[in-house]
């Protein structure tokens, strides 16, 4: 049965090769210097939101004035309970700010040198839960190092 | 005795009988699998794989990526589609923002752009990049890959992460 061969052969070959995990993308814009807004009282601006991942703590600022500082645990896998409690706060200070201007929706995210990879992505998920989706990325004091 | 050799004999034939495969219905089983499978091959043929050595972070996005060029990076190496053109050491150490093997590379198929597209059939937005980045990399050597990018044109960037089940 040649037939049957050239089955058995190609079968497997293209069950390896196939994609089994599923990708997907975050477009951002590329990283530029986070420059503090200058706010007129009174008069009618966009709010600028910034988060600023720190090592211990993630610092959320609406047009440079920070609103928000919520304590993140050092060296805790991101399934901990107390890592998910911590990303649930930010969420909810995020949705009070978005909620507050609907029409924005973007958000600059501030990192540090030796920020993970992994923890950026978590706080643009974090941020697009909450309602702002276009994350992008800046440079914070120590940023462009 | 003799009923006994009669079961015996009896049961050594349908032994027989019941080994025998029945390739028939093995062949519709492997055809319709090899046409499925063959379907989907060209049905995705702009799909992504994640680069091998390269784990992704997980993440909520939902959009689907697009054929475009792609620099992973990973513990050690920094590689434009599938080359490795810098380590990450090397990217860390440079006091210059730029990173310059990558940035030579990038200039190279800036100037050739089908070198880009992973077939002759598939279309490739020329400035759009993908990148497949471990989820363990510092920003600092992400913000330097994404500031060559943009000093080479590529303006376009797209984080690749595994999708959340």
């Amino acid at each position: 049965m040649p037939m049957l061969n050239v089955f058995i052969s190609i079968i497997p070959l293209l069950l390896l090769s196939a994609a089994f995990v599923q990708l997907a993308v975050i477009p951002t814009t590329l990283p530029t210097p986070a420059v503090p807004q200058v706010v007129v009282p009174g008069a009618n601006v966009k709010v600028s939101l910034t988060i600023l991942i720190r090592p211990d703590s993630y610092v959320v600022e609406t047009n440079g004035v920070t609103t928000n500082t919520i304590p993140r645990p050092a060296g805790v896998s991101r399934e901990d309970a107390q890592a998910t409690a911590v990303r649930a706060q930010l969420g909810d200070a995020l949705k009070a700010i978005a909620g507050g201007d609907p029409k924005n929706h973007e958000v600059q995210i501030v990192a540090e040198p030796t920020t993970r990879y992994e923890d950026l992505i978590d706080v643009m998920d974090i941020s697009r839960a909450a309602g702002l989706p276009e994350a992008g990325l800046a440079d914070g004091a120590q940023g462009a190092q | 005795m003799k009923h006994r050799e009669k079961r015996k004999a009896r049961f050594r034939r349908g032994l027989k009988a019941s080994t025998s495969v029945n390739l028939i219905s093995m062949m519709d089983i492997l055809t319709v699998l090899l046409l499925f499978l063959l379907k989907s091959y060209v049905a995705e043929g702009e799909v992504m794989v994640p680069v091998k050595g390269v784990k992704l972070p997980t993440s909520s996005a939902e959009q689907t990526p697009r054929a475009s060029l792609v620099v992973a990076i990973d513990g050690d190496k920094i590689r434009v589609g599938g080359i490795e053109v810098a380590s990450v050491a090397q990217a860390i150490n440079s006091e210059d923002p730029i990173i310059e093997p990558l940035s030579k590379r990038l200039e190279l198929l800036r100037q050739r752009p089908d070198a880009i597209a992973p077939s002759a059939t598939t279309t490739v937005d020329p400035q759009l990049v993908t990148i497949q980045g471990d989820r363990k990399i510092e920003y600092r050597v992400l913000r330097k890959v994404m500031y060559t990018l943009g000093r080479s044109g590529f303006e376009n960037v797209s984080l690749a992460v595994l999708r959340n089940t």
